[in-house]
């Protein structure tokens, strides 16, 4: 019996080996192109679902049992291949355990399975007058755990931090099938790790009381001025949760998008008001900010409390430019804060046309911003617009950023990530407890690329990359579709 | 037809601009379909996701593939929750009954659609029973009613359209009785169409047949024509949308009538003759049919009807209006995987809370869906039609 077979016998209908299921559980967010699959990605064996942790726990025992290997998976919101195959898999498909087991006013945690997505737990303790500290801008869909594997930033970071530390303690499924709790201590082991250490079961979180949201909105032809305010905000007021930071061209392409409700993008385009085509800075205080910090400078404007209000409410909806694609290559990276103007300048002199990015800032000086390429992923230019990411990556570097995250596309850039000690604490348990490598190989650490072994995936990306920008610049392809001709012919008049 | 030439006819860009944020899926209002079947191919996003794997070559368009998304296809309800939240504003209710017709011409349309079908082409209603005996709801009061058969309307009468279930469902056909109590209590003019009555066509709308529904449209909008109908009224609420929403696409123009659910219609009514006291007091929770609410935009009604009956306070269930749960019947899934239906009416009374004493409904489909899943459940929950609810209140008075 085949690997595929064995699954089916012993899981029956909780184990899918139907070929829509496989293909469609093959990708994440990101769109990938023929070639590039071609060279790096697989259909997986099958799914297994798991409704208990019981269950979970059978699966991966299993799987330790039959050498099979196994790839964790929560919604599949994030687009750097964490959560998917890479040669023979099957993907378990967390989704299920979504199960909040309590929560503790008196020490402010709650406990949840893994599965428990941020809006299932925010909307539970919000009848409680509880609330959560720090969580992503894909909250509505993305898991607790997901996030935690993927080392998450977003919303309310600029005070509670990144996905760290919000985590109290878990509970792991090794991947040889043994239960364990760990402390905080051990946070390492799971920390953006894309689940390469075994599967998370339980998650105790830190939690805060809902207070009011004080919500302000700045705008600002000049990116230097609102990182002044930035800097002020995140040295002295400490009640700040969150810093938010959108493009002019970003900002263009929402209006777009919000003023072309039965519209032709080019009459929508017509009633975006350019005058208005400036940065955009959203500041989120749990306290009033006193009017003496609002705004000093007269290149900076104030905005009304409801229009940002309103903004606030529909922090969730960024996204919504895709409709302008029908494709988009996203690519997130974290930068020192004092380096964004420089990195940014980096960005705009080597692509030299309008590009969508929005920022979140992070409690420690850091940034994360997210950039938009949009393409399409039907045409021959999806394998371009694959480069992308990758350059915006090396740029980052040159200020001393990194990669957002690791997954699969950015592996091999772990000593980015992550320091020497988590590296060699991680490398020992890997050993320990999964010798073999089943637990979501050819993550975080670049393995042997599987067509020539003698060198690894990060150097076949890199070559890919070089050559690929070079083949670019000779047929002078642009790796990217121009985000709306209409909204561009504007800006060129 | 190709998959290939389906998207290039039918679906466009659409699939390729779903942004994969799973919102459709995860979020507490979304696809009741995901929520107990839980496969990928069960959500809004997995169904698109598996329609670019055929156009990218990824999936090949062979019976396993096809019976999968039919399978997927068929255990969805169309109650649009996956249009409500859908970020990049996808029609998907557009994309699903696109996609049924793609499984429907590859030969896969379910045993049991495909003899609600015949029923529809040979008897015009979906029970498949002769068309005289439409009017059996009417044979305790069939003397009363004669003369309304397609009895020519003045400017101010209404024409009823009562639809297949409230004819000729089980549960539900005491329900045009009552209509017929009530508009003769308030001296309202109204003609019925009897036996002239074809279904509205809706079980072929939703497997995206426009030109199956034709001919249904065609009759019932010639026949409401003859009787001088300026303003037709329904009870249901997928008939509602089928007049509203389908018909005018069939006959490229606006229709040559208004139309209202009864419970609009009855508004006006009661305010200038409202029921004096009701029966004793109690709580009260309204489903929004997903017909009504999602697809045609269309919340307050019947709310404001409840509110002008004496005695009854109006409760919401947790999520209600956009985000309302659905009674799991829609879509045709009653027909399709019955057991589903249960589940997801199961879900929908879980947020039933301890108070409410009665369920009321503005379609006939729900009624049946949620009344099958209380006596199941054994909870303690009268299910009770809008009209129903508005016949007692006048009862009230008699007593």
């Amino acid at each position: 019996m085949n690997k595929t077979d064995i699954l089916e016998q012993r899981f029956k209908k909780s184990f899918s080996s139907n070929t829509v299921d496989r293909a469609i559980y093959s990708s994440d967010l990101a769109p990938t192109s023929k070639i590039v699959s071609f060279f790096f990605i697989s259909k997986p064996l099958g799914i297994l679902l798991p409704r208990t942790i019981t269950d979970l726990q059978e699966m991966i025992t299993f799987c330790y049992q039959n050498k099979i290997s196994f790839i964790p998976r929560g919604s599949g919101t994030s687009g750097y291949g964490g959560a998917t195959p890479t040669r023979k898999s099957v993907i378990i498909d967390c989704s299920r355990l979504v199960d909040i087991i309590s929560f503790d006013k008196e020490n402010m945690t709650a406990t949840v399975e893994s599965g428990v997505t941020f809006e299932q737990l925010t909307r539970f303790l919000e009848k409680e007058e509880l609330t959560l500290r720090s969580y992503p801008s894909s909250a509505p869909a993305a898991t607790i755990a997901g996030w935690i594997a993927q080392g998450g930033m977003g919303f309310g970071t600029a005070k509670y931090g990144t996905a760290k530390d919000q985590v109290v303690s878990f509970n792991l499924i090794r991947p040889d099938g043994t239960l364990e709790n760990y402390s905080i201590d051990d946070l390492d082991l799971i920390y953006a790790l894309s689940g390469i250490t075994g599967i998370i079961t339980q998650l105790t979180i830190k939690i805060r009381s809902l207070t009011n949201e004080n919500v302000y909105g700045y705008n600002s032809p000049s990116l230097e001025k609102l990182l002044e305010k930035v800097d002020i905000f995140t040295n002295n007021n400490h009640s700040i949760h969150t810093i938010h930071l959108q493009n002019p061209d970003f900002r263009s392409l929402k209006q777009l998008i919000d003023k072309g409700e039965n519209k032709t993008s080019e009459e929508a385009s017509d009633s975006i008001d350019l005058s208005e085509h400036e940065y955009h800075l959203l500041v989120v205080s749990e306290e009033e900010i006193k009017e003496n910090d609002l705004s000093k400078d007269s290149k900076i404007k104030l905005l009304s409390p409801d229009i940002i209000k309103e903004e606030w409410e529909k922090r969730f909806t960024s996204l919504r430019i895709k409709r302008l694609g029908p494709s988009i290559m996203p690519c997130e990276v974290v930068i020192p804060q004092d380096k964004f103007h420089t990195f940014i300048k980096l960005v705009q002199k080597k692509f030299n046309e309008p590009i969508a990015w929005e920022s979140h800032f992070v409690k420690g000086s850091e940034a994360i911003i997210l950039f938009y390429f949009f393409t399409d992923e039907r045409s021959f230019s999806l394998n371009f617009a694959f480069l992308n990411p990758l350059v915006i990556v090396q740029l980052a570097e040159k200020v001393g950023g990194r990669a957002y995250a690791l997954g699969y596309w950015f592996s091999g850039y772990e000593k980015k990530l992550l320091s020497p000690a988590t590296l060699n604490k991680v490398r020992h348990y890997k050993e320990k407890h999964d010798e073999s490598s089943l637990c979501n190989p050819d993550k975080v650490f670049s393995r042997r690329f599987k067509w020539f072994p003698i060198i690894s995936n990060k150097t076949v990306i890199k070559l890919g990359s070089f050559s690929g920008q070079i083949l670019m610049k000779i047929l002078r392809i642009k790796g990217y579709k121009k985000a709306n001709t209409s909204y561009l012919k504007k800006m060129k008049k | 037809m190709q998959i290939k030439e389906l998207i290039d006819a039918e679906l466009g860009t659409e699939p390729f601009i779903c942004a994969l944020c799973g919102y459709c899926r995860q979020s507490e209002a979304a696809c009741p379909e995901f929520k107990l079947l839980h496969w990928e191919i069960f959500s809004p996003r997995g169904k698109l996701a598996a329609v670019k794997a055929l156009e990218k070559g990824q999936l090949k368009a062979n019976e396993t593939t096809i019976a999968r998304i039919t399978e997927s296809l068929y255990n969805c309800t169309m109650c649009s929750a996956c249009s409500e939240v859908c970020l990049v504003d996808i029609d998907l209710i557009a994309l699903w009954k696109n996609l049924r017709r793609w499984v429907t011409k590859e030969g896969f349309l379910p045993d049991t659609l495909s003899d609600l079908f015949d029923n529809l082409d040979e008897s015009k209603n979906i029970y498949g029973v002769d068309l005289i005996d439409r009017n059996l709801w009417a044979m305790n009061i069939e003397d009363e009613v004669e003369e309304r058969y397609n009895a020519k309307l003045s400017n101010e009468g209404v024409g009823v359209f009562f639809g297949c279930v409230f004819s000729m469902g089980g549960s539900v056909r005491d329900v045009p009785e009552k209509v017929v109590e009530v508009f003769e209590k308030l001296g309202i003019e109204y003609s019925l169409l009897g036996t002239e009555e074809w279904c509205c066509g809706n079980p072929f709308f939703l497997n995206g047949l426009p030109e199956k529904g034709k001919d249904f449209a065609e009759h019932n909008l010639a026949k409401l024509k003859e009787m001088n109908v300026k303003k037709m009224v329904t009870g249901c609420a997928g008939c509602f949308r089928v007049f509203t929403e389908e018909y005018p696409k069939i006959t490229n123009e606006p229709l040559p009538f208004e139309v209202q659910t009864i419970a609009e219609f009855l508004v006006e009514h009661i305010k200038n003759n409202p029921p004096i006291q009701s029966q004793k007091a109690f709580k009260a929770v309204f489903k929004d049919p997903c017909e009504l609410g999602r697809h045609c935009n269309y919340y307050e009604p019947p709310r404001e009807l409840i509110n002008q009956l004496p005695g009854i306070e109006l409760l919401e269930f947790p999520h209600s209006r956009e985000e309302a749960f659905c009674c799991g019947a829609g879509g045709l899934l009653k027909a399709t995987n019955a057991p589903l239906t249960l589940d997801m009416a199961h879900i929908l009374l879980e947020e039933l809370q301890p108070e409410v004493e009665a369920i009321v409904n503005s379609c006939p489909t729900c009624q049946e869906a949620i009344e099958k899943a209380v006596k199941k459940e054994g909870i303690d929950v009268e299910v009770i039609d809008i009209i129903d609810l508005v016949l007692r209140a006048y009862q009230g008075d008699e007593k």
